[in-house]
This record gives structure tokens, C-alpha cells and sequence, in this order.
């Protein structure tokens, strides 16, 4: 019989960084107690999981960090909730549950051997910080064309994974535009929205796929930009947020139309989000 | 699957060597005088005659609160299985058929619910044949009927002094088994079977409680004949349906057999064939008159 998979995997966290200057982001790097719970969790960017604490509850997070980086996972948190503020109370030593890996990832084998346009908004970048960490990897760097990736956030305060946005604005192999809705004083690159950096860098739309994540209000103009740059809806890759529950399509909390979030996204095609019934 | 009947005054019996193996749950009055699945102990009376519960027995399954895991030595660990088996008696076939489409959910397809499972695994459905099906009743409308034992372990019908107990899954033929081993006895199928039978309306090694047609009362069966999903349409028809509009006599004309093919004429209710050509009141003789309307 295979496991119980309403049990968690045992973890604690080892390290909390804060990411932005409100204070309401933070990255929280687990570990897994046994080595046969880290055997066992493996997953491919684009999947979450369920984290939970004992007498608070379990909520559902995109895992922020690669299987590349095997030794650990991330899970980047804004502080919204009961959960999640229970869990910025946290120190590192304290102890969690990690329910997954869950969901359908990216669609790795169709994003090889394409050129990749990212385009992310505000907190939202945590999956896709492991979709770029993936492809970096020199182990996977190969199998990808170029890649282009536009990050907005509303100020430079509110940018997340700074170090390694400044490590990767320093390579070659990868473009990394970044803007700011309202820049201040020592902010010296894009100010306005992703779409009008996606509108001025005019990506191919040949060969390549586009993976968005963002506020809706971002994705909802994101997608007409990608579409007046020529991609088809089937190359244009979103996850969707959703407040999944069991994480394994039983409890009916996250459905769309036929379609569980959980299970079946959270990674769609606006193609297969078209299909989908107008409830999210 | 195999069949046998007990005496309804031997039904106390049978529930008394269940209550030996497990938990029983029959149909008693509450205290609000609602029929409803209860622990019964072995003096309460057990209720035969409801049209259904308030409450269906899915709770049985999927309950409201559960333990799902418990913690020890700071590891998740998932709290020991039901110790005993439970025993629904008295589940009606649209509530027993329910389950089919819960399995789909939650026992077929890549991953099943672990604790849905072992409830299920633990559970034995005995589902009671209807005969007091409400105007408001839908079972035909998604493939099933008020004889349709798809779903539960054993499907018990009420008879004039017997209850017929058919295994419908081999847990029910288990069950059924024991019994028999136990009693040393085994009754012969009931004789209307039988006589049925005899007149070639179907197979006679394979006496089927069906034949017996159980008489509805004039049940106005609403246009919406859509089936539910992935449910499976069954083979035939298999309540007798003998009060039907022309559309529904249309849509239910059941599969004949190519000999004693007859009909009831009647100058209400439209043509519908009725195996044997025996009038309907012969093919009524013998259930049980429960129903006021079909006492005459």
C-alpha cells in the first residue's frame, strides 16, 4: 500500500530571511528530519506543497527552491493569515509538517529546447525563482534556448531574492530585466509595469513559451501583450493561486469546472484556462 | 451471486449473529419518531416500514469529524484502523448505489483516500429493496431502482413472510456463506420465484428476485432520464414498472425474452410488456402489501 498521503514529512526550519522591507515577505528554508523524507520528496518547479503546524492548520505554498538545490526546501510567505502569521513567529529549530510535492509542474518537456520568456509580478515569483534556478543549473542550462525574465514588484523595497537577482543580472545566459512600479531615489532600472518592458524588449514568439505569474491585474494585461507579440495561448504557461486543501483532488475544495487545482494545475495553458468555466 | 431467505420473525436472529461480529446499525425510530439508522440494541424494534432516512448513510464513510493522524515521538503516524466491522442494515438501493459514485472518487483512480478505504473495507452495506418509493424519487434517473442492489454487499427484499437476502459482492457472499454454515441450512429460493420461472420469463437456474416485479405505485417519473456521470447504464430495466405513461413505457420497455412475451392492457396506462403474459395482479401476488395503494 503506498503512503498515507495526508500524513506529513517531518521538517524544521533552518533559516528565515526576510525579503522585503515591509516585513511581510519571508523565505523560509526547511529541512527534512530523516533522510527517508527527503528520499522521498521529489519535485519539479511549478509544484507545491502542503506546510503545516501542529494545532494552527495547513495551508498550500509553491515550493520557491529547485530540486537542484537538493540539501533544503523554500517556501517564500507574505504574512496574510492566521497561518502564515503564525508562521513568521517562527525561529529557526522550530518544527513543521511538509505535505507533497503536489501538482502538475511546469511543462518541463515541452520548455526544452525553447526560448523562455518569464514574466513575474510581486510575491508571486517564488515558483518561478525555482523555475529559474532550475534551468541555470548547469546540469539543465543546455537544454533551454535563451531566456528572458521581466520581474515587477510596486517599489525596489518589495523585490524579492535580491542577491541572486543581482548574481543572475551579472551572467550571460540569462536576461533579467527588473522594474518598479514607483522607483525611488537610487533605483536605476525599468519604472512602470512588466508590460511595458515586455512591450519595449519585444520577445520572439518563435520557438518560445512564456510563463507568467502575478497578481491578476498583471496576468490579465500580461496576456494580451503576449498575445500582440504572436503567442499562442498554448505557449503561454500560468499557475494559478488557489486555496488547496487535501492537495490530491478528494475534497473538492480548489475545482474549477471539471478541473482540480490541486491535481491537475496548479500549472495550466491559457489555453487549457479558456476551456475552464469563468469561477476564478 | 447466490441468494437465501430468512422468516421476518427471524430477522432478530440476524442481526443478533451480526451484532456477534461487529456494530449494527438498523432502521429504529428516533426520538423525533423519525426512522433512522441506529445502534440498535437487541430488544429495540427494528423498523421495516420508511420510505427513507432523513440523514443518507454517507456520514458512515466520510464523517463529519475524524482523526486523521496523531503524533507520536514527534512523527505524523496514522491512528489505528476500526477494530470491528460495521453493519448497515437496511440501506436503500439509491443510497447504496450512491457509493458507487463516492468510490470513484475516492477509491479508483491514481490515489485513494486511505481513511474513506478502510471505513469502506470495514463496512458491510445491506441494502433493503424499496417499496415505498416517494414522487420525488430519482434512483431510476441514474441508473438504478428500488430493487437495484448495485453497491450494497447483500441486497435484502422483503417478501410476504420471508426477507431474501442476495449476496452482491463477495463480502455479502461471505457473509452469506457463514451464515449458512452456521445454520446448516439453506432454504430453497422462494416458490414465486420459481413458478415465475417456470413460466419462461427467464433463466430457471438463475432465479432472480426481479421477476417478482416490485409493484411501484404510480411513481411520476420526471422527464430529466439523464444518467449520471461514469455511472454504468444497466442492463435491463430491472424494477417493474407496471403504471407507465406512453413516453416512459417508450423509454423502459424492457428487453424481452424472444418466447412468453404478453402484455397488460389496461385502459389507463399505455402498453407495456410484462414477461409471461400473467396479469399484473398475478405478477403483484405474493409481495407484501405495504403500501396503501397497492393493498387492493
Amino acid at each position: 500500500m503506498s503512503r498515507n498521503p495526508y500524513l506529513p514529512y517531518p521538517a524544521h526550519i533552518e533559516e528565515v530571511v526576510v525579503e522585503n522591507e515591509a516585513r511581510d515577505i519571508k523565505t523560509f528554508r526547511l529541512a527534512f528530519e530523516d533522510l527517508d523524507s527527503a528520499a522521498a520528496f521529489r519535485h519539479l518547479p511549478g509544484q507545491f506543497a502542503e506546510l503545516s503546524l501542529p494545532g494552527v492548520g495547513e495551508a498550500p505554498f509553491g515550493i520557491a527552491s529547485s530540486p537542484t538545490e537538493a540539501d533544503y526546501l523554500l517556501f517564500t510567505v507574505k504574512r496574510v493569515g492566521l497561518f502564515t502569521t503564525e508562521l513568521h513567529s517562527l525561529e529557526p529549530g522550530a518544527g513543521i509538517g511538509v505535505r507533497g510535492p503536489m501538482g502538475r509542474p511546469f511543462p518541463w518537456d515541452r520548455m526544452a529546447g525553447k526560448d523562455l520568456v518569464i514574466v513575474g509580478g510581486g510575491f508571486a515569483f517564488t515558483t518561478l525563482r525555482a523555475a529559474i534556478k532550475y534551468i541555470l543549473d548547469p546540469a539543465h542550462r543546455g537544454d533551454f534556448g535563451s531566456v528572458l525574465v521581466i520581474y515587477g514588484a510596486r517599489a525596489p523595497g518589495e523585490l524579492m531574492y535580491r542577491r541572486e537577482l543581482a548574481e543572475w543580472q551579472g551572467r550571460d545566459d540569462i536576461q533579467v530585466h527588473l522594474t518598479v512600479d514607483k522607483a525611488d531615489e537610487g533605483w536605476t532600472q525599468h519604472e512602470g509595469v512588466v508590460t511595458s518592458v515586455l512591450e519595449a524588449l519585444k520577445p520572439s514568439s518563435e520557438n518560445a513559451l512564456a510563463l507568467a505569474c502575478g497578481p491578476p491585474i498583471m496576468i490579465k494585461f500580461t496576456l494580451v501583450s503576449l498575445h500582440a507579440l504572436g503567442f499562442p495561448d498554448d505557449a503561454v504557461i500560468l499557475s494559478l493561486e488557489m486555496r488547496m486543501k487535501c492537495g490530491i483532488g478528494k475534497c473538492g475544495r480548489c475545482n474549477i469546472g471539471s478541473k482540480y487545482v490541486c491535481k491537475d494545475g496548479p500549472v495550466f495553458t491559457h489555453e487549457e484556462l479558456r476551456a475552464l468555466p469563468a469561477e476564478y | 451471486m447466490t441468494e437465501k431467505t430468512i422468516a421476518h420473525t427471524d430477522l432478530e436472529t440476524f442481526l443478533d449473529r451480526l451484532r456477534a461480529a461487529g456494530v449494527v446499525y438498523a432502521p429504529a425510530e428516533d426520538e423525533a419518531g423519525d426512522v433512522a439508522l441506529t445502534e440498535v440494541s437487541p430488544t429495540e424494534p427494528v423498523v421495516l416500514e420508511y420510505s427513507n432516512f432523513h440523514l443518507s448513510p454517507k456520514g458512515f464513510f466520510l464523517p463529519q469529524n475524524q482523526t486523521l493522524l496523531c503524533f507520536k515521538d514527534g512523527k505524523a503516524a496514522e491512528p489505528s484502523p476500526p477494530d470491528q466491522e460495521t453493519f448497515l442494515f437496511g440501506v436503500r438501493p439509491c443510497d447504496a448505489r450512491a457509493l458507487l459514485a463516492l468510490d470513484q472518487v475516492f477509491l479508483d483512480g491514481e490515489q485513494s483516500d486511505p481513511y474513506y478505504a478502510r471505513l469502506r473495507a470495514t463496512t458491510t452495506v445491506i441494502a433493503l429493496a424499496c417499496t415505498r418509493p416517494m414522487p420525488s424519487c430519482f434512483c431510476t434517473s441514474v441508473g438504478g431502482g428500488p430493487g437495484d442492489g448495485a453497491g450494497a454487499d447483500i441486497l435484502a427484499v422483503g417478501l410476504e413472510a420471508d426477507l431474501l437476502l442476495r449476496a452482491q459482492s463477495p463480502k455479502g457472499e461471505d457473509l452469506r456463506a457463514n451464515r449458512a454454515r452456521e445454520s446448516g441450512q439453506q432454504r430453497p429460493a422462494p416458490a414465486r420465484c420459481v413458478r415465475l420461472s417456470a413460466l419462461g420469463s427467464r433463466q430457471p437456474e438463475m432465479p432472480c428476485v426481479w421477476d417478482v416485479q416490485l409493484p411501484l405505485p404510480h411513481v411520476p417519473l420526471l422527464r430529466h432520464h439523464r444518467r449520471g456521470p461514469g455511472l454504468p447504464r444497466p442492463a435491463r430495466q430491472d424494477v417493474g414498472l407496471l403504471r407507465l405513461s406512453a413516453l416512459h413505457a417508450a423509454r423502459f420497455r424492457p428487453q424481452s425474452p424472444p418466447h412468453a412475451q404478453g402484455t397488460v392492457a389496461a385502459a389507463d396506462h399505455a402498453q407495456v410488456p410484462v414477461r409471461s403474459g400473467e396479469s399484473r395482479s398475478a405478477l403483484l401476488r405474493g409481495m407484501r402489501p405495504v403500501h396503501p395503494e397497492l393493498s387492493g
